[in-house]
């Protein structure tokens, strides 16, 4: 999804204020929305609209666990996590857009089930007015968000912006199934196919992104080009010295490696270490991913 | 066709594993679905506690076929970090469940009819406390090594699910003498150990997808190893990280910038060689040089 930024600043100190200061309004936000979802769909009848409200909360708890993930992500490595805290903005996500399949599937699997028992009521049309203002309020939330978690890359904020687009979603087929439903009793069943039709598309949408988070999780290579790549360039730079075995790790977005290296016998450790910092500079260079290098030696 | 031969280690590890599987399999369904059709919410419980081996076993699984690719192409990921997600996501649903098991029990306590649990209950509480009781002795004394399953983790569910059988035997006994509430106790007891039970798994997968360090303990003794195989090296840098069952071992030495590179490889030879004798855990450990500035 590609949206138009919300302010025209590219200035990363900015955004990271305005993010912190956005999921506080996210939070707050969704716990308004919940709430006038989940009284709007008792008093009315609407169970779209009593769905969407479960779903808010669902963002609320998704927001929180951003928030708290964010806080830690900015942390530098330390004795217990020499690797950095980098990567916990992606488990936080992985575990938001599991939460959001999860919901998707609930919708899905009730929604279903309401059909085939025929268990349809008709909403109230009170509950138009009720969609429209969570929508607005939604709409602002999901667009905040995206900014944020764009212009920052951060994969935490954009989970957040998407559960919030997935609300957006959820609330359209609510309006759509409240406005039909007034057609008829017949027509109640709209009511239904809307949240199922919603289901669906939240479904779809979390799970690329939760895809995206798994193999950043997993310490996923490109395939085995990748270490092709890093032979050739310590061939390259210094054909005397042979790599062994190639590890590595994710650290946020770029990666760790660990080169093992067959080193030749002759010179000092000083223009071992000289070499070294010439593969570190190649390699950087030739693959702009990596950002930590260690070199191992070993032996024939 | 040409029959694909099979390692003999890895055979007797994956049958050693696929026993425990089926034992604690079998007894969760056993005690749950007894635990429900006797009445006794203790039974019913330790049947939950017994899906924490299910997912040991599995966890097991995994990484012996890791260990063992054979015929598999070269993965392009750390599978040990697919073993911790399976871990995570398990261990999430699993407190979620025994956090909501607290407060079922917890409200049927206080707002529902209470009746004692059937006899039929205490019957196989006995027979899984003695099943529990045979396996316990069969990891300790009748199983070779086996380095991808945590024995510790195992025996330590052993003794549990033993302990929570005789809960629920005495349970029985003690809630059908009058006193109702013992069974809805010591299975809200029981609930709040598993919910904390899975917390801890939460957080060692997380730690480990995170790539944290060992506890203090365990990188005391590798530095102290270290020291002991060349006391004259100075460590620049030591990071001990699990990978599955598997430690690894990062080590940055400072040498002499003038020191010839025969005498650094030797000195690094040395250093692995040694660490190799005297460090039994499975282990991996890669060393790397810096000059002394």
């Amino acid at each position: 999804m590609t949206e138009k930024p919300m302010c025209p600043s590219h200035d990363l100190q900015v955004c990271r204020v305005c993010s912190k200061k956005i999921l506080g309004w996210t939070v707050l936000g969704n716990t308004f929305l919940a709430g006038i979802k989940i009284a709007g769909g008792v008093l009315t009848n609407s169970s779209g609209l009593l769905a969407d409200g479960f779903q808010s909360i669902s963002c609320v708890a998704t927001s929180i666990l951003i928030m708290v993930s964010l806080v830690f992500s900015q942390r530098s490595s330390d004795e217990r996590f020499p690797y950095g805290y980098a990567k916990i903005e992606f488990i936080a996500a992985l575990s938001a857009f599991s939460i959001l399949i999860g919901i998707g599937l609930f919708v899905v699997m009730s929604n279903l089930l309401g059909i085939m028992r025929r268990d349809f009521i008709q909403p109230d049309i009170m509950a138009l007015p009720v969609v429209l203002v969570s929508t607005l309020l939604t709409y602002m939330i999901y667009r905040y968000n995206f900014c944020a978690g764009t212009k920052l890359d951060s994969p935490g904020m954009v989970a957040n912006g998407c559960h919030a687009g997935a609300d957006l979603f959820s609330s359209g087929a609510v309006i759509v199934a409240i406005i039909v439903a007034q057609f008829g009793p017949s027509f109640a069943v709209f009511d239904k196919i809307a949240a199922l039709i919603v289901g669906v598309i939240i479904i779809k949408d979390s799970l690329g992104h939760w895809k995206g988070n798994l193999q950043i999780i997993l310490d996923q290579v490109s395939g085995p080009e990748f270490q092709r790549s890093i032979t050739q360039v310590i061939a390259a730079t210094a054909p005397e010295y042979r790599m062994v075995h190639l590890k590595y790790r994710r650290v946020g977005k770029s990666f760790w490696v660990g080169v093992g290296l067959l080193c030749p016998v002759k010179g000092t450790v000083s223009q071992n270490a000289e070499h070294m910092e010439q593969f570190r500079a190649a390699l950087v260079a030739a693959r702009p991913e990596i950002s930590a290098v260690d070199f191992f030696i070993e032996t024939a | 066709m040409t029959k694909r031969t099979m390692d003999p280690v890895k055979e007797y590890k994956e049958q050693t594993v696929y026993v425990l599987f089926y034992f604690f399999t079998v007894f969760c369904l056993l005690n749950t679905i007894f635990g429900v059709l006797s009445g006794s919410k203790c039974l019913f419980v330790s049947g939950i506690f017994a899906l924490f081996g299910v997912l040991i076993s599995v966890v097991t699984l995994l990484r012996i076929g890791r260990s063992y690719p054979g015929h598999r192409k070269m993965l392009h990921f750390n599978p040990e970090k697919l073993e911790l997600i399976v871990l995570l996501g398990a261990s999430a649903i699993m407190a979620l469940c025994t956090a909501a098991l607290f407060f079922v029990i917890g409200h049927m306590a206080f707002f529902d009819t209470l009746y004692p649990p059937g006899l039929l209950a205490a019957w196989v509480a006995l027979i899984t406390a003695l099943a529990s009781l045979g396996f316990m002795l069969w990891v300790k004394y009748g199983i070779d090594d086996l380095p991808e399953i945590d024995m510790h983790e195992v025996s330590f569910i052993l003794d549990a699910y033993f302990l929570l059988s005789v809960m629920t035997m005495v349970t029985v006994v003690l809630a059908r003498a009058g006193g109702v509430l013992v069974d809805y106790a010591c299975a809200i007891f029981a609930a709040f150990f598993l919910t904390l039970y899975s917390v801890k798994f939460i957080g060692a997968s997380f730690r480990g997808l995170m790539d944290g360090s060992c506890d203090k303990d365990t990188v005391g003794a590798v530095e102290k190893i270290m020291r002991k195989v060349r006391a004259d090296v100075v460590l620049k840098e030591l990071r001990v990280n699990k990978r599955g069952h598997i430690l690894q071992i990062i080590a940055i030495i400072v040498l002499e910038g003038g020191m010839p590179m025969r005498e650094a490889a030797v000195t690094v030879q040395q250093i692995k060689a040694g660490f190799r004798k005297k460090f039994l855990t499975p282990h991996e450990i890669f060393v790397g040089i810096t000059e002394q500035r």
